[in-house]
C-alpha cells in the first residue's frame, strides 16, 4: 500500500481533482479497511424520549423491554447524533512552496487535507476549507452536501503558495458556532508572529484546534553538505552558508523552536503535530488517528 | 623541449572543461530556496574565503591534471635537462678557411655553435693547433662521449681515415663532407735513358685512385736517375730451375721498372765471399753464407702463405721451392719488387694524394626502420614516468581536496 501511495504522490496527480481524491481514498481506505463500523444504526445511542407506537413505525425501533414491563408499545427515540464540523485551514503563503523530494509543503498540506476530508465525509461530518495568504483567501463554508467534497477538492488544487500570511481581515475564519474542529496546516514561518497570534485567536473553549507543522528533512537537519546560497522564499533575502559548519547550530535552533512552539500551544490547549516531509503521509495519518482514538476513548 | 605527438596538444582545449564547470557553479551558486532564513546565520567571511580558496585550488588541480595528461599523451620531453645545450661545429684541419664552408661556419657560429677541430681532444679553432684526423670513427666515439646537443661535422672524408668498424652516426650529429675534385699527381719520375723519363702518375677522385706509367721526354719533367741494382743468384744444380725462375722474375722487373738490373748467376760453390752485389739470392739446401753482410734472400722452407718473409733487417726467406706455378700463384715478381725497391716516399706521396672519399650518405643514413637511437627512447620513457607520477599525485590531491570541500 505504501508503495502504491508513493507512486501516486506526484505533482501531476495531486494537482487534479480526481487524482487528489484518489490519493485521499487510497490513503484513508488503507487504514480504514476492516474498521467498517456503521455510523447510522437506529437513530443513535443517546436516549431522548419514548412515544407511543403508531402504525407505520419501524418495528425495529420498538422497545420490547418496555413492552414486557407495561404491555404497551413504545417507540424509543434517541437524540439525533450531532456530527462535528471540521474546518481545514491552510497557510498558503509563499514559504509553503518549499520543496523536498519533488513535492512542496503545499502539496503535502493538500494531501493531508484531502485525506482527512475524505475521512470526515465517511463519518458524515461537515467540513470546510479556508486557505489564506495576503493575495487570496479561499473560503468554503462547512456543509454536508454531496458536492461538498468535490467542491472542496476543486478549491484545494487551485490554491497557490504566494505572498505572505494575511494579517487582518480574517474574521470570517474566526466565525465560530457550535462544536468544531479546526485543522490548521502551516510551516509556522511568519512575520512578527502573525500566525501564532492567529492560532491563539482560533482557540475557544468549545472547539478543538490541531496545528500541523510541516517541516522538510533537509530543512530540519541542514544536511546539504557544502556551501550554498540560501534564499528566503517570502522575503527574498539571500545569505551564504557553509552548511557543514552551521549544521549543528542550526538543527539545535530548529529543535528549540519546535519545542517552544509545542509548549506554547500546549499551554493554550492546542494540539501540535509535527509532520516531517520524509515521513509517508499515510504513516503519519495512521499514527495521528490512533493517538487520537486512544485520547478519545 | 620536444613533442613526440604534437597533435595531442589539441587536448589542451579540454582545459576549458574545469574552467567552465567552475564558472557555471559560480554563476548558479547553487541557490536553495527555503521557507525562512530566520534560523540561519551567515557563515563568516573568513571561513567562506577559505572555501573559495579551496574551490580555486580544486580548479587549479583539475587544470593541472589535464595539462599533465596532455603532456603525457603528446610525449613532451626535453633533451636539454641531461645534455648540455652546447652546440659544436667540428671542422677538419684545413677546412676552416675553405671558401665553400665559410658561410655555413659563420652562420653556425652566429647560432652559438663553437668551432672545434676534428682532432684528438677537439681543440678550439681559434687556437689553430690540430693535426688532420687519422681515424674518424674514433673521433665520433669521442664526440658521443661529450654528450653535446648538436654537432655539425665538416670533414673531407678521406677513405683511409676511416679505420675499423663502421658505426651509426648518433642523432645529434650531422656530417658534411667536402666534395673532392679529380686530382692528378706524379708519384715518381726516373730517367731511364738520355731521351726518356719513366713517369708514374696517379689520378685520384672520390671514387678511386688509379696509377699509370708514362714515358716522357726529359725536358718535360724533372726526374732523378734510375738506380742500377746488382744481384747475385747462387744456386746448386738441384735448384737450377728455381734460379731460372728467379732470373726471369728479375728480368720482368728490369723491363717494367725504370731500374736496371745487373744479374749474375753462379753455382753456390762458385760463390766468393769477396763478391759484391746489392742482393744475394741463395738457392741451396746448404745454409746461407754467414759472412755475407749485404741484403740476401735465401731458401728456407716454411709452411706460410707469403712466398717471401723477412727474417732480419737485411735477410729475407724464400719459403717455397719455385716452379712456374708457384711463382705465378704467389706473385713472386711483385713480392720481389716490393723487397728490392722499397719506396716509402712514393707510397707516402700516393697515400697523401689519395682522394678517395667515404660517401657522406654512408654516414648519415642507416637503416631507417630502427632509426630511433636507444638513448632517445630511454629519454622518453623517463619523461613518461615523470608525467605519470605527476598525474597520479595531482589526481590524489584533487580527490583529497574535493573530499574535504564536501565535508
Amino acid at each position: 500500500m505504501n508503495a502504491e501511495i508513493k507512486a501516486l504522490l506526484k505533482p501531476e496527480v495531486i494537482n487534479t481533482v480526481s487524482g487528489l481524491e484518489l490519493v485521499a481514498r487510497v490513503i484513508v481506505e488503507g487504514f480504514m479497511s476492516g474498521s467498517n463500523r456503521s455510523q447510522s444504526i437506529g437513530s443513535g445511542q443517546e436516549f431522548s424520549q419514548y412515544r407511543s407506537y403508531e402504525p407505520g413505525d419501524d418495528l425495529r425501533q420498538l422497545d420490547w423491554k418496555m413492552y414486557a414491563r407495561s404491555e404497551r408499545y413504545f417507540i424509543k427515540q434517541a437524540e439525533i447524533e450531532t456530527n462535528i464540523t471540521v474546518k481545514f485551514m491552510i497557510d498558503a503563503s509563499r514559504s509553503m512552496a518549499y520543496e523536498e523530494g519533488g513535492l512542496s509543503k503545499l502539496h503535502y498540506a493538500n494531501i493531508i487535507t484531502a485525506a482527512l476530508a475524505f475521512l470526515s465525509r465517511k463519518q458524515r461530518d461537515t467540513f470546510g476549507l479556508f486557505t489564506v495568504n495576503n493575495l487570496h483567501t479561499t473560503v468554503i463554508q462547512p456543509r454536508f452536501e454531496q458536492q461538498q467534497f468535490l467542491r472542496f477538492l476543486n478549491e484545494l488544487i487551485r490554491v497557490k503558495s504566494e505572498g505572505i500570511w494575511k494579517k487582518d481581515g480574517l474574521e470570517i475564519l474566526l466565525d465560530h458556532h457550535g462544536k468544531e474542529m479546526i485543522v490548521f496546516i502551516t510551516d509556522l514561518y511568519d512575520v512578527e508572529s502573525d500566525i501564532l497570534k492567529f492560532i491563539s485567536r482560533l482557540k475557544t473553549s468549545r472547539n478543538e484546534v490541531l496545528v500541523f507543522h510541516l517541516m522538510g528533512k533537509h530543512e530540519m537537519e541542514l544536511d546539504f553538505g557544502g556551501s550554498f546560497t540560501f534564499e528566503d522564499l517570502e522575503q527574498g533575502g539571500r545569505i551564504k552558508i557553509d552548511t557543514v559548519t552551521e549544521q549543528k547550530k542550526y538543527s539545535d535552533r530548529i529543535t528549540h523552536w519546535i519545542q517552544t512552539s509545542r509548549l506554547w500551544m500546549l499551554e493554550k490547549n492546542i494540539s501540535y503535530h509535527l509532520i516531517r516531509m520524509d515521513e509517508p503521509v499515510d504513516v503519519f495519518l495512521r499514527k495521528f488517528l490512533i493517538a487520537r482514538k486512544n485520547l478519545l476513548y | 623541449m620536444e613533442l613526440t605527438n604534437p597533435i595531442a596538444l589539441w587536448g589542451l582545449s579540454a582545459l576549458a572543461i574545469p574552467v567552465a564547470i567552475h564558472l557555471l557553479s559560480l554563476k548558479e551558486g547553487q541557490v536553495i530556496r527555503i521557507g525562512s532564513l530566520r534560523h540561519l546565520t551567515e557563515t563568516n567571511s573568513r571561513q567562506f574565503r577559505g572555501i573559495r580558496l579551496n574551490e580555486y585550488l580544486l580548479l587549479l588541480l583539475r587544470m593541472l591534471l589535464i595539462l599533465w595528461l596532455v603532456f603525457f599523451i603528446s610525449g613532451l620531453h626535453s633533451n636539454t635537462s641531461t645534455l648540455q645545450k652546447t652546440k659544436w661545429v667540428v671542422l677538419e684541419k684545413g677546412l676552416e678557411n675553405d671558401k665553400d664552408f665559410m658561410p655555413l661556419i659563420d652562420s653556425l657560429q652566429r647560432d652559438h655553435y663553437e668551432a672545434h677541430y676534428l682532432a684528438k681532444n677537439f681543440p678550439l679553432v681559434s687556437t689553430g693547433a690540430a693535426y688532420p684526423p687519422n681515424n674518424y670513427w674514433m673521433l665520433i666515439e669521442e664526440l658521443k662521449e661529450r654528450s653535446l646537443y648538436d654537432v655539425v661535422i665538416i670533414a673531407s672524408n678521406r677513405m683511409n681515415s676511416f679505420r675499423g668498424q663502421r658505426i651509426p652516426l648518433p642523432d645529434n650529429m650531422r656530417w658534411i663532407a667536402k666534395p673532392t675534385t679529380s686530382h692528378e699527381f706524379i708519384v715518381s719520375a726516373r730517367q731511364t735513358s738520355k731521351d726518356s723519363v719513366w713517369v708514374r702518375t696517379g689520378k685520384s677522385d672520390a671514387e678511386g685512385t688509379f696509377f699509370e706509367t708514362l714515358y716522357k721526354s726529359p725536358n718535360q719533367i724533372q726526374a732523378i736517375h734510375s738506380d742500377t741494382l746488382s744481384v747475385i743468384i747462387a744456386n746448386t744444380s738441384k735448384f737450377e730451375r728455381d734460379g731460372q725462375i728467379m732470373r726471369a722474375a728479375l728480368r720482368t722487373l728490369d723491363v717494367s721498372l725504370p731500374h736496371h738490373f745487373h744479374i749474375k748467376t753462379i753455382r753456390t760453390e762458385q760463390f766468393n765471399e769477396k763478391d759484391t752485389a746489392d742482393w744475394l739470392i741463395w738457392l741451396s739446401d746448404e745454409s746461407y753464407p754467414a759472412a755475407w753482410n749485404g741484403n740476401a734472400i735465401y731458401l728456407h722452407r716454411m709452411s706460410v702463405k707469403t712466398i717471401l718473409t723477412q727474417s732480419t733487417d737485411k735477410l729475407w726467406m724464400l719459403t717455397h721451392e719455385l716452379n712456374e706455378e708457384v711463382a705465378v700463384k704467389e706473385n713472386l715478381t711483385m713480392a720481389l719488387a716490393a723487397i728490392l725497391f722499397p719506396s716509402p716516399q712514393e707510397n707516402k706521396k700516393a697515400a697523401e694524394e689519395d682522394k678517395r672519399m667515404f660517401p657522406e650518405e654512408w654516414l648519415n643514413s642507416y637503416d631507417d626502420a630502427g632509426s630511433v637511437p636507444e638513448k632517445i627512447i630511454g629519454h622518453n620513457t623517463h619523461w613518461d614516468q615523470l608525467w605519470f607520477v605527476f598525474i597520479l599525485v595531482t589526481l590524489v590531491t584533487e580527490r583529497i581536496v574535493a573530499f574535504k570541500r564536501n565535508q
